[in-house]
């Protein structure tokens, strides 16, 4: 599954499908392989929001197809916040 | 004087610590050699004076942006005394990246957490005393937007500015990178000013300039991805993006305290952001604020340029009467129309830029322009822009200038040359009198029609060359993915909004008034040498420069020598194509005239022209400012020539076909 399919809930991020400046600009954000985030707002063909913690980031449509995520079973695993 | 930096992550809140430890005594300059705001200002405590400067934000010390490479050149070179890091407290993982690349530099630090206050209302709480003891260094709670602990970090930046740091933070990497790291050291020379650790880290993390720099082989390079090709990561930086997280959640367990308490204020921000990422309300929305924003910026300040502009004609006819029998006219001519003339075209523009320099600082404040960019997107990648260049292409409807000043919002250095570029192709209001005057002598009845279909044409002319300009001269070699953070929204602090739009207006008047000032200066002398003749007729130089430039016009309809002197002075704004073709004519019957000399097809094809050639002195003045004198050039030279071939393609086929 990639991000952008994630309509609302927790994913775990699995990897990412992007360049070099993709990843750098994740992981400058604070978006790691493993790190659990929550989908805030995803309208289907705009930006998707995710959240982790208190921070909010908005991925480009294009970008955020490029991230493959697996769902999260809520409750336990969710050090998200 | 020690000198102290302020570094911390965009949206830390590190402008307004900034703004609390120098209170006024503060001044905004740029980078040298790039268009990146700075601001310096200085404070004293006890017996010492500190001289701080705001790095721009950044999340990192690499070479992939200007502003990062900003703050680490500052920081090498100037190595200041004390290095203030502000942190977002309820961001602190993300904002603590940061903090190692400064530690493994062994700067002398001071860690700053910010916004406590959100902070444990989210129920986030964090002991500041182990956090000093773990990482060595001066930690202290502010809140910067209430003023608390300025104090406090006066005090502890004092005292750290007496000692110097002696060790550096050593992350441990792993036995393998460090043994690579013993390595290079036999290997290679590290200069005295670059910090040893530091800069190992950066050859591991494949850092260009670093790189390029110490002239590192194609073997270490080849060692560095295999090492990390190993550990299953396709790029080494990130391997030590990853340990330094690994470090820092470290440091974190031992010092950070979680209590489940409300989050209200991002669960509205995030109900208002799910609304606003659906097009159907988002775009509406969007575009009430766009329409609000330009109703504030041109119904406050359009009354108020015309109050100055009456100022300045008062004052000019006052002077002229009262020493008309005392100095000769053409002195006279120079104090009223030369130099006041030219003060008058600098300060009219004061109202409008400061009320968009504020307004800006409010979209900026409250958490919406970076929603902005997302908004417009789609539509913006379809002219090969961002979402963030549709704010200063509205703007330039009012005035070219402000419209070229927002493009400071745009981060990618090419977006924004692209959009400074085109925004000249925008109709803006001062044209209007250009139009209204040719309607009324030749479309009376369908003056509604004729003047939209030149802003139209001024809308598709800038949208084709958006286009044109990104597919050929500014092709992207990768797609910067549009990736951001979205602090979450809040009431704009209206003080800071109105200190920054004072700062930014007093910046523009210095610079680009000297610019506007000279320039109308020029054409003034143009228009009235020598000085035995009036005011921009047929024997001034500048009537000879338009008899001779005249022949290039009749392809288009209009070579006659009036009007390419109208077309010059129109370079020192607009509207004054309206003045100069009142003056060489005569007000009264200006209309007759033009008659005389216009068909209705070659009027339309001079109005054309108007939308299109140079913009005015003010607008080159703020073009040159913004992206330098070489895009300057080119923005003239291809406006001049794009007016000049439109003109004339639509004089010659419409005339083929009538």
């Amino acid at each position: 599954m990639v991000l952008s399919q994630i309509k609302n809930g927790k994913v775990k991020i699995v990897g990412f499908l992007g360049g070099r400046h993709f990843l750098r600009k994740m992981s400058a954000l604070g978006i790691l392989i493993g790190d659990v985030v929550e989908v805030i707002a995803n309208t289907g063909h705009g930006p998707v929001i995710i959240g982790k913690g208190s921070l909010r980031i908005a991925i480009g449509f294009g970008m955020a197809s490029k991230i493959v995520v697996e769902e999260v079973k809520d409750e336990k695993n969710s050090n998200s916040r | 004087m020690k000198k102290i930096a302020i570094a911390g992550n965009p949206n830390s809140g590190k402008s307004t610590i900034f703004n609390n430890l120098t209170g006024e005594n503060q001044r905004v300059g740029n980078w040298p050699g790039v268009t990146v705001e700075k601001f310096e200002g200085k404070f004293s405590y006890k017996d010492e004076e500190f001289y701080v400067v705001d790095l721009p934000g950044t999340y990192g010390l690499s070479s992939f942006s200007i502003d990062e490479r900003i703050a680490r050149e500052y920081l090498i070179k100037e190595n200041p005394d004390v290095i203030v890091l502000v942190v977002d407290s309820t961001n602190i993982e993300r904002h603590f990246y940061l903090l190692t690349e400064l530690l493994e530099m062994g700067k002398n630090v001071v860690l700053c957490l910010n916004m406590t206050d959100l902070a444990e209302e989210k129920g986030t709480f964090i002991d500041e005393n182990i956090l000093s003891k773990i990482l060595k260094i001066g930690v202290v709670k502010t809140v910067g937007n209430k003023n608390i602990g300025t104090d406090k970090l006066k005090e502890i930046i004092y005292e750290t500015s007496k000692n110097k740091r002696e060790d550096f933070l050593r992350i441990d990497y792993g036995k393998e990178i460090e043994d690579f790291f013993e390595n290079l050291k036999k290997e290679i020379e590290i200069p005295e000013y670059l910090p040893e650790r530091w800069t190992l880290v950066k050859i591991f993390s494949k850092d260009e300039e670093i790189i390029n720099l110490l002239k590192i082989k194609k073997e270490i390079i080849e060692k560095i991805d295999k090492i990390s090709n190993f550990h299953g990561f396709s790029d080494a930086e990130n391997f030590i993006i990853e340990k330094k997280y690994g470090f820092i959640r470290g440091i974190l367990k031992e010092c950070v305290y979680e209590r489940k308490k409300l989050w209200k204020r991002l669960e509205i921000s995030d109900k208002v952001d799910k609304v606003i990422t659906n097009p159907w309300i988002g775009l509406p929305i969007f575009l009430i604020i766009m329409l609000t924003i330009f109703e504030i910026i041109f119904g406050i300040g359009n009354p108020l340029q015309e109050l100055i502009d009456k100022f300045i004609s008062f004052l000019s006819s006052s002077l002229n009467f009262l020493l008309k029998n005392l100095f000769p006219p053409f002195l006279l001519s120079f104090l009223t129309d030369g130099i006041l003339g030219g003060i008058g075209s600098v300060i009219v523009f004061i109202p409008n830029i400061f009320l968009l320099f504020f307004l800006i600082s409010i979209l900026e404040d409250s958490g919406y322009m970076a929603r902005i960019a997302f908004t417009m997107d789609r539509f913006m990648h379809y002219i090969g822009l961002h979402g963030k260049s549709f704010i200063p292409l509205i703007l330039a409807f009012g005035c070219n200038v402000p419209a070229i000043l927002a493009t400071r919002t745009i981060e990618s250095k090419r977006d924004r040359i692209i959009t400074v570029m085109i925004i000249p192709l925008i109709s803006c209001s001062a044209r209007l009198p250009i139009y209204i005057l040719f309607c009324s002598a030749f479309f009376k009845n369908y003056q509604g029609i004729v003047v939209f279909s030149l802003y139209l044409i001024g809308i598709i002319l800038s949208i084709t060359f958006a286009k044109i300009l990104s597919k050929t001269i500014f092709r992207k070699k990768e797609e910067i993915p549009l990736i951001m953070e979205l602090p979450p929204y809040r009431k704009p602090a209206i003080r800071w909004c109105l200190k920054m739009g004072i700062l930014r207006t007093k910046v523009f008047i210095i610079k680009a008034g000297r610019v506007i000032f000279s320039a109308s200066l020029i054409i003034w002398l143009l228009a009235s040498l020598p000085p035995s003749s009036t005011y921009g007729s047929e024997n001034t130089i500048l009537g000879k420069i338009g008899s001779f430039i005249a022949p290039i016009f009749s392809l288009a309809g209009f070579g006659r020598w009036e009007i390419a002197v109208s077309l010059l002075a129109g370079i020192v704004a607009k509207e004054t194509v309206v003045a100069t073709l009142g003056v060489i004519f005569g007000s009264e019957n200006l209309i007759d005239s033009l008659k005389n000399i216009f068909t209705p097809i070659s009027a339309y094809s001079f109005m054309l022209m108007s939308l299109i050639y140079i913009p005015c002195i003010a607008t080159m003045a703020a073009i040159k400012n913004e992206i330098g004198v070489k895009y300057l050039l080119i923005t003239i030279i291809y406006t001049i020539l794009l007016g000049w071939i439109i003109a004339v393609i639509f004089y010659q086929s419409v005339n083929l076909f009538i």
